[in-house]
């Protein structure tokens, strides 16, 4: 049979895949005639900026063919073989015991008589369940559709998500100005064009762009930053590991120890407060509470404690000399804050009092005019000219979601009667207690007062969980404290654990039975590049085009996997309730409603589109940029395309969405709220992290071990089974046989502990223990490790046990369930301390 | 026609390893293969620590032959997410290189 060529979507870009004899021979970017794609240009210090014909995938995204080899893939149903749901449950033995095949009427059957058997006995609220992030793109497919529509039905308690890679934007940063709509993150509107106009000086702070490319933008944005180097744009890197953009971009490179951040920023703030180098005129008119905010500063508050650049070194290690000078030239130069690659992010946020970080972050920028030309909070990977107001359905906005979308004749995912709620960090301990408490509505993306809001489980009237239907799965790998999640999935509290997934992630083999679902190049979907919806509206500006793709079924599913829409719908029809939840459509018929419900419907036919598999939406001719925040700076209504933004179009444009509207140095939601709260202060505060360079555990653990977010993979996505991936020294090393995760430690902390290049290592503390390779490099301070966050594989020395020494690298063993701080639910990895020693027992391991 | 070859310019180069990775994509190679291998330079004895990338075109590169017959440019060259890789003429690359410090001229084959 000839070669043919289907579109499809992924989270590192969109692709053309090559099919032959059913079989995937080549994946190649979205293949686009070069005449169809009209780049938009930049005019700025008299040069021209425009991006090249072709779309940038991200490393996996060229490696995608490799997750189609059978062996990684789940291809049958399975039970585990010690698991009867009419006899003896072994739940201790999850983790340890094999699997058998089954048939698809068994499996189904049972998951479906389980459901059956707990809501009668219990009601729907004992049943819980959760997707992954990210294991698949599209509307129809991906977790926000088929699942969520399939388990409102059932009544079931949901698990709430934390933000876990931007906490202390969404806890912290959105009490000084708002964008709770977009968790904390700011508006990163044509902020492009703004720093090649006008920025001179870049601070990359706990950011590293070229790794983490705007999430899903692929590689889009790595062009951007070779135009500022050209153009000779200074930047100063503040980050404990000599990042990859620092590398490649050449800057100054401060290392702070981790958890010392707050203290630098305070001690910036002390040198323009104490040398008059801050926009006074700015700071009157736009913003609030400035004088407590000075008076805990210079120590006229907080018992005389003064936070100058001494009192900063001895936190950060970094010379009080090089932070006046950091200081003196911020305040000089138009200069830009990159603190994460939506504008927020970075390690420093995921941190003891996160919080505190990214509140300062802001109020540095507004001490410096936030919002005038070329002074912003800009990732560097958001930003592109677009047209931003033509819509399409994002899966994170209702909008975007089979339950909850007016293409729905029920709303399934809106009637769900259970009002209890579960949350993901806590996850473990209410299943194994039996209780739990928390604050806030996980993204608590409608108003300020949502993190206000505590949660009790049980809540009354409802049943504790009995059942856990896992959709894809990254818990263990990412999630702080892997062994809590083990111990979890062990409990006898949970009677029935079904897992829904593609390939053999860490938590598959934790489950009673296993549902093999296809991935998105096995079945029809549709969606765009990089865009979610929801909390990061008009995401595709990280994107040098608006791709849509028809995403095209491009081979048979693999093995007996189905797909998820599939799954749930054989499920409904054992429970009686097929014709409610597919209202007589197919996936496609979904994919097709989804289009129709879009603004490109009126510019191309649902046929062409559907044959073509792609929709450019094209920059409009006379394109007007809108920078992010200029309108603020201005005094102006807000004037950029952020449909998220509640007062846009009122009568109170010209605010943000901060209680006063303005920015806010002293949180008056905070104020009203939670006043007597020290762990987030109405006023930043700076609040030693209680396990850090100088908490009573470092006389035992003495290194501070960080784990921002990989290079080589999407959290675990693609790691572990992708060997194109595995083979690049810095994301897995090849010893004996075996692809170890790397762990990056100074020489001269190597040299103390008689530890070379390459040897074996393990990493420990009193909460676990994890084998790694060291990569022995000064591009980490000495008493500082680096290994990112994100093993897809958890490979214990005495499988299930909780405990037991890992060999495949899930480093967050290591780290704590401690939150940012009481009411702050967001986790923190970035607190965390261990030792490392040679590990000798390799061959017997 | 004069030889061809891989230009590349090491001042840029981020090290993201999407050439390798394209290339191995073109040749379906299998793990541990490589038509195109990034390095990594890291000096660490001035007063800072610098860090270079450099792809290097192992024994298995032929320019892409099957690509450039057709006037395609080289997957790693297409690919090249920095623009900081080229593919021509080696008497025309190398005037690039008079004007362009931190630069390498590979003529692999």
């Amino acid at each position: 049979m000839a070669e043919q060529v289907f579109t499809n979507m992924t989270n590192g870009g969109p692709i053309s895949v090559y099919v032959k004899d059913g079989k995937i021979v080549r994946i190649r970017p979205l293949q686009v005639p070069e005449e169809e794609l009209k780049p938009w240009v930049i005019e700025a210090g008299g040069k021209r900026y425009s991006p090249p014909k072709a779309f940038r995938l991200a490393p996996p995204g060229h490696a995608e063919r490799n997750r189609f080899e059978p062996h990684n893939r789940i291809l049958y149903p399975l039970k585990r073989v010690d698991f009867d749901p009419n006899g003896e449950r072994n739940p201790q033995n999850r983790g340890k015991s094999d699997y058998v095949r089954i048939s698809w009427d068994e499996a189904l059957n049972i998951v479906s008589g389980e459901i059956k058997r707990l809501t009668d006995a219990y009601g729907g609220s004992s049943i819980t369940g959760m997707t992954s992030s990210h294991h698949n793109w599209g509307i129809v497919g991906y977790k926000m559709g088929p699942f969520s529509r399939f388990m409102n039905m059932l009544n079931y308690t949901p698990i709430l998500d934390n933000p876990d890679s931007w906490e202390g934007w969404h806890w912290g940063a959105t009490h000084t100005y708002g964008f709770q709509w977009r968790l904390g993150m700011p508006e990163q509107f044509d902020l492009l064009e703004d720093a090649l106009k006008n920025t001179e000086m870049i601070v990359f702070w706990s950011n590293d762009p070229d790794t983490t490319r705007g999430t899903y933008s692929g590689q889009e944005s790595a062009i951007w930053r070779v135009w500022l180097k050209e153009k000779g744009i200074k930047t100063v890197f503040i980050d404990p590991f000599y990042n990859y953009t620092a590398a490649a971009m050449d800057g100054t490179w401060l290392p702070p120890r981790p958890g010392s951040d707050t203290a630098l920023a305070m001690a910036i703030a002390y040198v323009w407060i104490t040398e008059d180098l801050y926009d006074k005129e700015y700071v009157a008119e736009k913003t609030i509470g400035f004088e407590e905010f000075r008076q805990y500063i210079l120590g006229e508050s907080d018992n005389g404690f003064v936070k100058t650049p001494e009192w900063a070194e001895a936190e950060s290690g970094i010379p009080a000399r090089k932070i006046r000078a950091l200081a003196r030239e911020w305040a000089a130069k138009r200069t830009c804050l990159s603190s994460g690659c939506r504008g927020g992010q970075g390690s420093a946020c995921r941190t003891a009092y996160g919080t505190e970080w990214a509140r300062m972050m802001v109020l540095l920028q507004a001490m410096q005019g936030l919002g005038k030309p070329g002074v912003s909070i800009w990732g560097t990977t958001m930003g592109a000219p677009a047209d931003s107001n033509t819509w399409f359905p994002g899966y994170a906005e209702p909008r975007g979601q089979m339950g909850k979308s007016n293409i729905a004749k029920i709303k399934l995912s809106l009637q769900n009667k259970t009002k209890q709620r579960l949350f993901r960090l806590t996850l473990p301990e209410a299943i194994m207690t039996g209780k739990e408490d928390f604050w806030g509505d996980g993204f608590c993306g409608q108003t300020l007062d949502q993190q206000f809001i505590h949660n009790v489980y049980p809540m009354e009237g409802h049943s504790t969980v009995k059942m856990f239907y896992r959709y894809g799965g990254s818990f263990m790998g990412t999630m702080s404290d892997t062994n809590k999640w083990v111990k979890m999935y062990q409990s006898d509290k949970l009677e029935f654990v079904v897992n829904q997934d593609c390939w053999y992630g860490s938590e598959a083999k934790f489950a009673d039975i296993i549902l093999p679902a296809c991935t998105n190049l096995e079945r029809n979907d549709l969606g765009e590049w990089a865009a979610c919806g929801g909390y990061t509206t008009n995401a595709h500006i990280g994107n040098n085009y608006r791709v849509i793709v028809r995403e095209q079924k491009c081979i048979e599913p693999l093995g007996e996997s189905k797909a998820d829409y599939e799954i749930f719908t054989l499920l409904a029809d054992r429970l009686g309730m097929k014709e409610l939840y597919t209202e007589g459509n197919n996936e496609d018929d979904w994919a097709r409603l989804f289009f129709e419900s879009s603004d490109i419907a009126k510019d191309i036919s649902w046929e062409e589109f559907d044959k073509r598999g792609y929709y450019i939406i094209p920059v409009p001719d006379k394109y007007e940029s809108t920078p992010g925040m200029r309108w603020y700076a201005e005094g102006r209504e807000c004037d950029t395309p952020d449909t998220g933004n509640s007062k846009r179009g009122t009568e109170k444009a010209k605010e943000l969405g901060t209680y006063s509207g303005k920015i806010e140095f002293a949180a008056e939601s905070l104020r009203q709220n939670m006043p007597d709260d020290m762990e987030r202060p109405i006023v930043p505060h700076f609040i030693p992290s209680w396990e850090g360079y100088f908490s009573e555990a470092h006389d035992k653990y003495q290194l501070q071990i960080i784990m921002p977010h990989p290079r080589f993979s999407f959290h675990t996505h693609y790691d572990n089974h992708t060997p194109w991936l595995n083979e690049i020294a810095l994301h897995r090393v090849e010893k004996e046989g075996y692809y170890w995760w790397p762990v990056r430690i100074n020489p001269v902390d190597a040299k103390a502990r008689n530890v070379i290049d390459g040897d074996i290592v393990e990493l420990y503390n009193d909460r676990g223990s994890v084998l790694c390779i060291a990569q022995v490099t000064e591009r980490v301070p000495a008493g500082v490790l680096h290994s990112y966050g994100c093993s897809a594989k958890y490979d214990p020395l005495v499988p299930g046990q909780p405990g037991s020494t890992d060999k495949a690298g899930c480093v967050n063993l290591l780290t704590a369930s401690k939150l940012l701080s009481k009411h702050a639910a967001g986790m923190t990895p970035n607190s965390c301390l261990c030792e490392l020693r040679k590990w000798e027992d390799l061959r017997n391991g | 026609m004069g030889r061809k070859g891989l230009f590349i310019d090491y001042e840029f180069c981020t090290g993201c390893h999407t050439c390798e990775v394209a290339c191995k994509q073109e040749n379906s190679y299998p793990a541990g293969l490589w038509g195109i291998k990034v390095n990594e330079i890291v000096l660490e004895s001035l007063d800072k620590v610098e860090i270079n990338y450099l792809p290097f075109p192992t024994e298995l590169c032929n320019l892409c032959a099957n690509r450039t017959v057709n006037g395609e440019r080289p997957s790693c060259v297409k690919h090249c997410q920095a623009d900081c890789m080229k593919y021509g003429e080696l008497t025309e690359l190398v005037k690039e290189m008079e004007n362009k410090p931190k630069t390498v001229l590979f003529a692999p084959k």
